[in-house]
Parts: C-alpha cells; sequence; structure tokens
C-alpha cells in the first residue's frame, strides 16, 4: 500500500480504531484493515498524520454537549405570537374553525399523511437512525400496506361525510371544481389499485397509490376547509373573512 | 377499466404462444418483451384517455360552471350596475404587513415608494331595482384598520353576515387598486377575483379561490394558491416558495429560489428558466415539465400520476438521475441506463415488465433528478 | 417514536402553541449543539437557533411527511446555517482563515504534529474557523455521530463529497491545532 493508497482510507481506518482498547467499528474490510496497519507501521510520515487525526478524533468526542439559554425559548414564543397569520395550514383561517364534530376526523385525517407519507411504519426492523431514508425504501409487505391504506379510506369515507352533507354551503362553480378533482384522483387511485392487484412488490405501484390516497386525503380537508370558511360567521366575528 | 379483459385475454395468448415461437430462434424473453410491451402501451393508452377524461372534466366543469355564472349575471345586468368609489391612504410600519380580503372583484397591488399604503377601490353592486342596487351598495363596506405597524383592509357584507349569497339576482364585488411601500409585505385572499401583485419586496402570501394569482417582481413569496385558477410567477425571487392550484396550471419563469414546491390535482407545472436548489413538483393528471438550470448539489423531484414528467436541462448540465414509472414509456436524449425489473423477469411471463426505471449520471453528477409516474410518460431532453 | 412525532406536529398545525413547545422541548438541544459549532459562538448560536425554529414554525403547515420530524427540523437548521455562515464569509473584507485558498501547506512532519492534550478552547476555536461547508459535515460527523450517507442527505451530496469534505476538515484542523500556522 503507498501513501496515496493510504490516503484514501485514513479516515475509515481512525474512525475504525480510535485508541486502543477500543474495539473496531467494522468500516473496513479485514484485508484492508491489515494493508493500513502494516502501511503505518512502516511509513513514519503516515503514521504520524494517523495518530494527530486519532488526537483530533478522540478530543472531538470529548466536547460537551451544549444547551441553549431559557431565554431562547421566550424570545420565540414572544415572536410566534406576533406572526401575523400563524400557521395557515389550510384556506381562510385554517383548521381553528373545524367544525366541531369534524374535529375528530380531520385530526385522524392530518395523521395519515405522515403514515402513508413515509413507506416504512413504525414497528419495522430498521437500525436506529436520524435520518431515515424514504425514497429508497424497500416495498412494504402486504400486510402493512393494507392497514396503511385501510386507515386512509376510513378518512376519507369521515371526510366525504361532511362533504356531502355541507356540500351546499359552497358555490356551484367551486363545488364543481372540487368534484371533478376528486374524480381525477379517484381514477389515479383505481388504476394503482389493480396495477397493484397484479403486481404486489411494485414500489412505484405502491407509492403511486399512497400519493393518490394522500392527495385524496387532502382535498377533501381544503373542502371541508372551504366549507367551514363559507359558514356564516359567529356574531362576534362579524364577517371577516378570516376567523 | 376496459383494458384488463384485453390485457389477460393478452396475457393468456402469450402463455400459449411463447414456447412454439421460440423454435424460431428468438428468445422467451424477446417475445415476451414484444408482447408485453404491446400490452403495456394498450393499458396506458386507456388509463391515459381515462385521465385525460377526467383531467379535462375539471376545466370543463369550471367553464360550464361559468358560462352558467354569466348568463346568471346577465340576467341581473337587466338591472343598472351602481358603483361607488372609495379612497384611503394609511401609513404601513416599516416592518408592518398588509392584509387584504376580498370576496368577490380584482385585487391589484403595485409596491412603490413611500411609507404609505394607498387603497383605491370600486365598489359595484348590480339589482333591477336601482335602490335596491344602491342599498347593497351601502351594505359593501370596506373595512381599514391598523395595528401595531399592520394595515388590514377587509370587505365586509353587512347584509349578510358574513358572506355573499348569489341569489336575489343581484351581484356585489369590490375591486382593488392598492399602491405599497416596496418593502411591505402583503397577505391577500380572495374568493372570487384575480389577484395580482407587482414589485413587493417582502414576504408575499395570496390565495384566490377561482380567481387566479399572477405576481410578477416580487422578492420573497411564500405561498400562493388557488383553486380552480392558474398561479403565475415571472421574473420574481424567493427563499422558499410554496405554489399550487387544484386545477389550475402553476407556471413559473425566471425565478430564483432557494426551495421550490409546485402543487396540483390536473393542472400543469411548468418551471422555465429557474435557478433553484431544490425543486419538487407534484401533480396527479397535469404535466409537469421543468426547463432550467442546475445547482451543482441540487434535488430536484418531479412527479405525476397520469401526466407527463419532461425534465430539460440546460447548457452542459451535471446530475444524476433515476427516472420511475409504471406503464409509462421513459425517452432519453442523455445516455442512461435501463434498469429492468429483475423480480418480474424471474417469474417468467407472469412476471410484468412493470417499473420500469432509467438509470444514470451525466456529466460530474452532483445534482440528483428523480421523476415519477404512474402511467404518464417521462421524458428527459436536451435543450 | 413517530407516534409522537405525528401527534405533535398536527397539533402545530392546530396552531397549539403548547405543542410547538413541546417540539422545541424535544429537538432544541440536539440542534443547538450542531448550530453552535456551525455559528461560532453562544451568541450567534442563540440567534441563529431561533429562526431556525421560527422557520419551522412557519412551515409546519407544508411538511410532507416523507422524513421525520427530526430530520425535517436537522435539514432546516444545516441549510439555514450554511446560508448564514456562506452569506456572512461572502461579506467579510479581511480574510480571517487564511487556509480558505488551499495554497496551505499540509504540515509534512515524521513526528505527531498535534499536541496529544488539546484544550476544548482550541479545539472549538478550531472549528469555528473551518470553511462552512466542511465544516457542516465535520460536525455532523465527527461531532454528533452520523453516518456518511446520512450527512449525504442532510446536506444535498454525495457520500463521496460528504467523505471528502470531513478528511478537508480534519486535514485543516490538524494545521491550526499543530501551532504551525497563527
Amino acid at each position: 500500500m503507498t501513501c496515496q493508497e493510504y490516503d484514501a482510507y485514513i479516515d475509515d481506518y481512525v474512525d475504525e480504531v480510535p485508541s486502543k482498547g477500543i474495539p473496531s467499528k467494522g468500516i473496513l474490510s479485514d484485508a484492508l484493515r491489515a494493508q493500513c496497519e502494516a502501511h503505518v507501521s512502516t511509513c513514519t510520515h503516515c503514521r504520524a498524520l494517523t495518530t494527530d487525526l486519532r488526537t483530533i478524533r478522540m478530543a472531538t468526542r470529548s466536547l460537551e454537549p451544549q444547551v441553549p439559554s431559557p431565554q431562547v425559548w421566550y424570545r420565540i414564543a414572544a415572536a410566534i405570537e406576533a406572526e401575523p397569520h400563524g400557521i395557515v395550514s389550510a384556506w381562510f383561517g385554517g383548521w381553528q374553525q373545524a367544525l366541531a364534530g369534524a374535529v375528530a376526523v380531520v385530526l385522524i385525517v392530518s395523521s395519515l399523511s405522515w403514515v402513508g407519507g413515509h413507506l416504512a411504519p413504525a414497528g419495522r426492523n430498521r437500525p436506529a437512525s436520524p435520518i431515515s431514508d424514504a425514497s429508497g425504501a424497500p416495498p412494504m409487505d402486504a400486510a402493512e400496506f393494507t392497514l396503511v391504506e385501510q386507515q386512509y379510506t376510513t378518512a376519507i369515507a369521515g371526510l366525504e361525510d361532511i362533504t356531502k352533507k355541507e356540500r351546499a354551503t359552497l358555490d356551484a362553480d367551486t363545488a364543481q371544481v372540487l368534484q371533478a378533482n376528486l374524480t381525477v384522483i379517484d381514477s389515479a387511485i383505481g388504476e394503482s389499485r389493480a396495477a397493484l392487484n397484479q403486481e404486489p412488490e411494485s414500489t412505484v405501484a405502491q407509492e403511486s397509490l399512497v400519493e393518490a390516497l394522500r392527495n385524496k386525503v387532502v382535498l377533501l380537508q381544503d373542502t371541508v376547509a372551504l366549507i367551514n370558511a363559507m359558514q356564516p360567521a359567529d356574531a362576534d366575528t362579524n364577517t371577516g373573512l378570516n376567523q | 377499466m376496459r383494458a384488463m379483459p384485453r390485457l389477460c385475454a393478452a396475457l393468456v395468448t402469450l402463455a400459449i404462444a411463447a414456447p412454439a415461437s421460440a423454435q424460431d430462434g428468438q428468445s422467451i424473453a424477446d417475445i415476451i418483451n414484444e408482447a408485453l410491451r404491446e400490452v403495456r402501451v394498450e393499458f396506458a393508452a386507456a388509463a391515459a384517455q381515462v385521465n385525460r377524461q377526467a383531467g379535462q372534466a375539471g376545466r370543463a366543469a369550471a367553464q360550464a360552471a361559468r358560462e352558467q355564472e354569466r348568463r346568471r349575471r346577465d340576467e341581473a345586468r337587466r338591472g343598472p350596475e351602481v358603483t361607488e368609489a372609495f379612497s384611503k391612504t394609511v401609513r404601513l410600519g416599516r416592518d408592518g404587513t398588509l392584509t387584504l380580503e376580498n370576496v368577490s372583484g380584482n385585487i391589484d397591488v403595485n409596491g412603490g415608494s413611500g411609507s404609505d399604503v394607498r387603497i383605491d377601490a370600486i365598489k359595484r353592486a348590480r339589482h333591477p331595482d336601482a335602490d335596491e342596487a344602491r342599498a347593497i351598495l351601502r351594505d359593501l363596506v370596506i373595512n381599514v384598520s391598523e395595528r401595531g405597524g399592520d394595515v388590514d383592509v377587509r370587505t365586509e357584507y353587512q347584509r349578510f353576515g358574513a358572506r355573499r349569497r348569489n341569489r336575489d339576482g343581484y351581484s356585489a364585488s369590490v375591486d382593488y387598486t392598492v399602491s405599497v411601500p416596496r418593502d411591505a409585505s402583503v397577505m391577500l385572499k380572495s374568493i372570487s377575483g384575480p389577484v395580482k401583485v407587482t414589485n413587493v419586496n417582502g414576504e408575499l402570501r395570496a390565495e384566490s379561490i377561482s380567481g387566479g394569482v399572477v405576481i410578477s417582481a416580487a422578492r420573497k413569496i411564500r405561498t400562493l394558491k388557488s383553486i380552480s385558477g392558474d398561479v403565475q410567477v415571472t421574473d420574481s425571487q424567493s427563499d422558499d416558495l410554496t405554489a399550487g392550484s387544484t386545477s389550475g396550471n402553476v407556471i413559473l419563469r425566471n425565478v430564483k429560489t432557494r426551495i421550490v414546491e409546485l402543487q396540483s390535482i390536473s393542472g400543469d407545472l411548468r418551471l422555465t428558466d429557474v435557478d433553484a436548489d431544490h425543486a419538487e413538483m407534484r401533480t396527479v393528471s397535469g404535466n409537469v415539465e421543468y426547463t432550467g438550470r442546475l445547482s451543482r448539489n441540487g434535488r430536484y423531484e418531479f412527479q405525476s400520476h397520469s401526466g407527463n414528467v419532461r425534465f430539460i436541462p440546460v447548457s452542459s448540465p451535471n446530475f444524476s438521475i433515476e427516472a420511475t414509472t409504471f406503464s409509462g414509456d421513459v425517452r432519453s436524449d442523455f445516455p442512461l441506463t435501463l434498469q429492468g425489473d429483475s423480480q418480474s423477469f424471474g417469474r417468467g411471463f407472469a412476471g410484468r415488465r412493470q417499473n420500469r426505471s432509467v438509470r444514470g449520471t451525466v456529466g460530474s453528477g452532483g445534482a440528483m433528478i428523480t421523476m415519477q409516474s404512474f402511467s404518464g410518460n417521462i421524458v428527459i431532453a436536451k435543450q | 417514536m413517530r407516534a409522537v412525532d405525528l401527534e405533535l406536529v398536527q397539533r402545530c398545525q392546530h396552531g397549539d402553541a403548547a405543542a410547538f413547545e413541546e417540539v422545541y422541548r424535544a429537538h432544541a438541544g440536539r440542534l443547538y449543539s450542531l448550530v453552535f459549532r456551525m455559528a461560532g459562538s453562544a451568541y450567534d448560536a442563540e440567534d441563529l437557533l431561533q429562526e431556525i425554529f421560527l422557520h419551522a414554525y412557519r412551515k409546519m403547515a407544508s411538511f410532507r411527511g416523507d422524513s421525520s420530524l427530526g430530520t425535517w427540523l436537522y435539514r432546516l437548521a444545516v441549510n439555514h446555517c450554511l446560508d448564514v455562515l456562506r452569506g456572512r464569509q461572502a461579506k467579510m473584507t479581511r480574510v480571517t482563515d487564511s487556509l480558505d485558498d488551499d495554497g496551505a501547506a499540509e504540515p509534512a512532519s515524521a513526528m505527531p504534529v498535534v499536541p496529544t492534550a488539546i484544550s476544548r478552547l482550541d479545539l472549538e476555536r478550531a472549528i469555528a474557523r473551518l470553511p462552512a461547508g466542511c465544516r457542516a459535515a465535520f460536525v455532523l460527523h465527527d461531532v454528533e455521530g452520523f453516518e456518511h450517507n446520512e450527512i449525504a442527505k442532510l446536506l444535498g451530496v454525495s457520500e463521496g463529497t460528504s467523505k471528502s469534505q470531513v478528511h478537508k476538515a480534519r486535514m485543516k484542523l490538524r494545521a491550526m491545532l499543530s501551532g504551525v500556522t497563527p
């Protein structure tokens, strides 16, 4: 192994055996590790460099976690208070105006975009990692996927219930546009389901179905929010278009 | 779907035909490929048709509704339109926000010099009975309030408590022309009526249900939204821009931003001449098109269910790409590798050649592109 | 873990300020460690943390849920820090970090040049002088313990780039801590 070659592996080598006594992490193959060890034992320059990087590595490991002062949260809270429109998650005032009976459904429904949006729901055997890899994940097995799909369809049914009852509140134009787009999404759902029936292992088909279901939920949520916005306002809020 | 029985028939035929033809020297794989391609093309065509019909449905429905509305208005037009002008100038604080909420009518906001918000509005009402029309005008109130450096403008229909009800054969609307200090932040909401903003440097949010949203020369666009109207942005900047429409198109041209997210259900999404580090474009039946530069380590994701997804990088691009479709076609002007779905091959003829995936690196890589469709076609083209 | 995340963000999206405080409590500490080293000073770091959470608050509505809340916040934090740092570095009229240009020679030596006992203060100072890009990779890898594939996703680069950035940072630190360059 030349110095140039060693240079390509020095970081892994340093990470792997930070110092004697601490077991190696196993980044390098046994063969490579042996070669690195051999090179280091014969090359003073690389040995010196390795020692330095190890020293730095150990020192970095001993850096203390930093803690923000309590003031930071108070300042954030004050700034949020002053934010002009808070979180506008839907039309005209957001979910604060959710109809009484609809609140529960809305909550269930909002949670679904999370479950569905991430194709590897909790419970799978994955290495604990702060960064999870949604794209490139292997397809969910049939049981898990059915569960996800069921949750969506339940929520969709609940939302449709509300929209059907209250549809009259919306003006004709908007109601028609929303309905037509629901049809677009429904055919996407139908195609994806059919594809998945024939090709259960197809990641694309799975993702298409989940994406279509998610779109449906979002559209129904928007519809509910619009309906809320169109309701006669409470006496005290006068005629505000927003709360 | 009507394609299904045909599909099944085709596959049964395959099962019988394949072994026999193999004797001709063609490999079974070739035969399967050929036959499956036909099947796939049929499937895709049928799927595309359904979606095209449904997608058009959105626009057709909106158009039909608009026609109906026009006719209703024409009847009301029997009555004269009465108008009343409104004008007010209010000081806006240095980091102040102008919020304007309207129900029906145009909103036109322009950034300029000075530190005042100048509101010029025209209230309009129609009713076969002129007195009635004037009464409606009186009940149509433009409410302007200030609070802590922010300015709030609202159209209120005192008569009906909250919303205009388009009955009783009348119509009421307010057209706003507003000039704001160039650095102001602006938030606009309209139910029906287009929203237009020019030359605003502060944070910009605009929503209209059925009107379109047209923005130019803005510096800090945050969110733009419409249900049936188009959203258009030109010659603008942002840091983190989200724009969406349910059935309208979302089109951005000459926009520089760090992050841009476009969404629609049946509308088309188009980014042209855009500089972004991260771009996401997602639609169900609309088409997606990205023409522009790529950031060295940028991330670009384009997705449609049944619409076509086109990616046209310009000027000696460097990127790595993964394009996946279930039943669409993938076409590329750049040399990329077609990945088969080895699982389905292993299963013999019963496997469909789905999950078509194309992968590759152009130039020195760097930017990452992900393109996905279900039945739409994917095109990667040289400019 | 994920279920708790879901519930929190939902409540935030519903305008629940107490929920957002929970998000802060759950994630601020870890984010601050990163932000602190990216910012180089406690004063700046607190400002940055504030901006990051405010930004997160505004963006909660558009969170798609295709990553965990922690990941999303981290990404936001990293991007924000990089933006600020690069902006700041561009404005600096005095080149305080002469190691930016690769003209700085690596101390070639047959003996280790870094003292075996490095004071934490020296190390923190040295990290604060690293150029923004490799500083981010270094802090995420060597301090926060992320893997290269995770860092690649956070920074939007390839794994190879993450590795070389960490290497570059380590070499620069070595030069700075060796007492050879002032």
